[in-house]
């Protein structure tokens, strides 16, 4: 019984997961298990595999060998009705105003909560005539976090949420995170930005040339190199 | 979820076509009005100089029109699907199928509402400046005499022509989504590689109508199908390749983009 919990729990699981683009292997066989209930980053210089990682998760990207599982079962519809994604690109249709993308949302997910996306939305001061393609691009990443945490979902895949925004606007995306998740959910915040997450992650996962190099408890990570998460990042990932 | 997927399709296609359609009822209109209003009239030379130019105006709308929904419908399924927006799209409980088959059902939408807005522009000519009445007696003649020299004298042949028509434009839209399905399985110049593959569908099925041709396949199709259903039969042959031809493509586009999709 216990045992069936434990793998009820696991939300993405990947086993022996390998990518190739071409002749360059982005993921090399990894092993990796995530549960519910816990904030994750995924943490690794650039072209580390993360996005990689994160998009097969997706479905947007196949492997080339390996299993991965979304709650467990294989990418498909019914994962993606469970997965709140926010890519590293600018992934909205361009000519909508921020209530219709809303609109939108809420039309396709089934677990979007309209009042939250709208009160944050106010709250944020986005404009609500102006046409998606002619916001700022800090405006514009703060309507994509807010659509994404609008969802009751069991998986949140944050793909460099902080990367291209100011400090004051990176702490009002943590603190978005942290309040509008479920407390049975997982989320993974893919970054390269460790100092600005640190404070908010239970686990991290060091990924390096496609291979996965650490998963640990933060605290216990701190507890043993006597180091920040950030600074234990620099020693493994130091030139 | 399909009925969800093309709502906003028919809308996103919308912002570029609807203005387009309803510039061409409105030249239509100017183009009536000019050319009733030179009848009689002081100011003949200026009233003939804004009928030709309306009427210039009114055929480069058209042309327009028709170039507007041949790079719409790449664009979206393009851009939409392959593009950035793909990272939303493809995170949307739907299938492969509805979100291939909402973009083809949209802009064969609007498609059939050029046809019927290039009618009504027409119509609205004629009626605003001289005898509508007419107009319509002389072109049922010229109809029911195109219809006899091709052989048709009932319902059935009309529904075929219509529908073969119809999945014609359907088919051949599908081998643009195939050709640019084929192009993104390249890890680099995906366009090129779509051009490319366009190219090389459009010269298979010149070297197979050849083919069946030279060994005579074809030529007792039709003589199958001229016997069993006599003079309409030929509709219904043709109707029938263009259902083969769309399914084909479109089976082509699903596979491709269901099973290998690479939004790097």
């Amino acid at each position: 019984m216990e045992e069936m919990n434990t793998q009820r729990d696991e939300l993405l699981v990947c086993r022996n997961l390998t990518k190739q683009y071409g002749k360059v292997t982005a993921l090399d066989g990894i092993d990796l298990t995530l549960k519910g209930g816990r904030i994750v980053g995924l943490l690794g210089p650039n072209g580390s595999g993360k996005t990689t990682l994160i998009k097969l998760s997706n479905r947007l990207l196949q492997p080339t060998s390996g299993e991965i599982l979304i709650d467990g079962k294989k990418p498909g519809v019914e994962s993606k009705r469970v997965i709140a994604y926010l890519p590293d690109k600018d992934f909205l249709p361009d000519w909508m105003t921020a209530p219709k993308l809303t609109e939108f949302y809420a039309d396709f997910y089934a677990d979007f909560d309209m009042d939250k996306a709208l009160q944050m939305l106010e709250e944020l001061d986005i404009p609500r005539k102006m046409i998606y393609k002619k916001m700022s691009k800090g405006t514009k990443e703060k309507v994509q976090l807010i659509l994404t945490m609008s969802r009751r979902a069991k998986i949140y895949l944050l793909d460099e949420p902080i990367a291209g925004v100011d400090p004051a606007a990176r702490d009002y995306i943590l603190k978005t995170i942290i309040g509008n998740y479920a407390p049975d959910s997982l989320v993974v915040i893919s970054t390269h930005l460790i100092a600005d997450v640190e404070p908010v992650l239970d686990e991290a996962v060091f990924i390096k040339n496609g291979h996965i190099v650490l998963h640990r408890n933060t605290d216990d990570l701190r507890d043993e190199t006597g180091m920040s998460i950030d600074g234990y990042f620099r020693e493994v990932f130091k030139c | 979820m399909l009925r969800k997927l093309l709502k906003y399709e028919v809308k996103a296609m919308g912002r570029v076509m609807l203005p387009l359609y309803l510039a061409m009822l409105l030249i239509a209109a100017v183009v009536g009005i000019t050319s009733r209003m030179r009848v009689n009239s002081a100011l003949l030379s200026v009233l003939n100089k804004i009928t030709v130019i309306s009427a210039v105006v009114l055929v480069i709308c058209v042309v327009t029109c028709g170039i507007a929904i041949v790079v719409l419908s790449i664009q979206r399924y393009y851009k939409n699907l392959l593009g950035t927006e793909g990272h939303l799209m493809f995170t949307l409980p739907a299938t492969t199928f509805s979100l291939i088959a909402s973009k083809a059902i949209s802009t064969m939408l609007w498609i059939v509402a050029g046809g019927v807005v290039g009618v009504l522009a027409g119509f609205e000519i004629i009626a605003i400046h001289g005898d509508l009445a007419g107009f319509l007696e002389a072109f049922g003649a010229d109809l029911q005499s195109l219809l006899d020299m091709m052989n048709l004298h009932d319902t059935m042949g009309y529904v075929a022509i219509a529908l073969s028509l119809i999945v014609g434009v359907l088919g051949s839209l599908c081998k643009v989504y195939a050709a640019i399905s084929i192009g993104h399985q390249a890890n680099n110049h995906r366009v090129a590689f779509s051009v490319a593959a366009y190219i090389g569908i459009g010269i298979a099925e010149m070297t197979l109508s050849w083919l069946t041709m030279k060994v005579g396949v074809l030529q007792n199709v039709v003589n199958a199908m001229h016997n069993s259903l006599g003079s309409t039969g030929v509709y219904w042959g043709s109707l029938g390749l263009a259902v083969i031809q769309a399914l084909f493509y479109g089976f082509i586009s699903w596979i491709l983009i269901d099973r290998r999709l690479n939004l790097e």
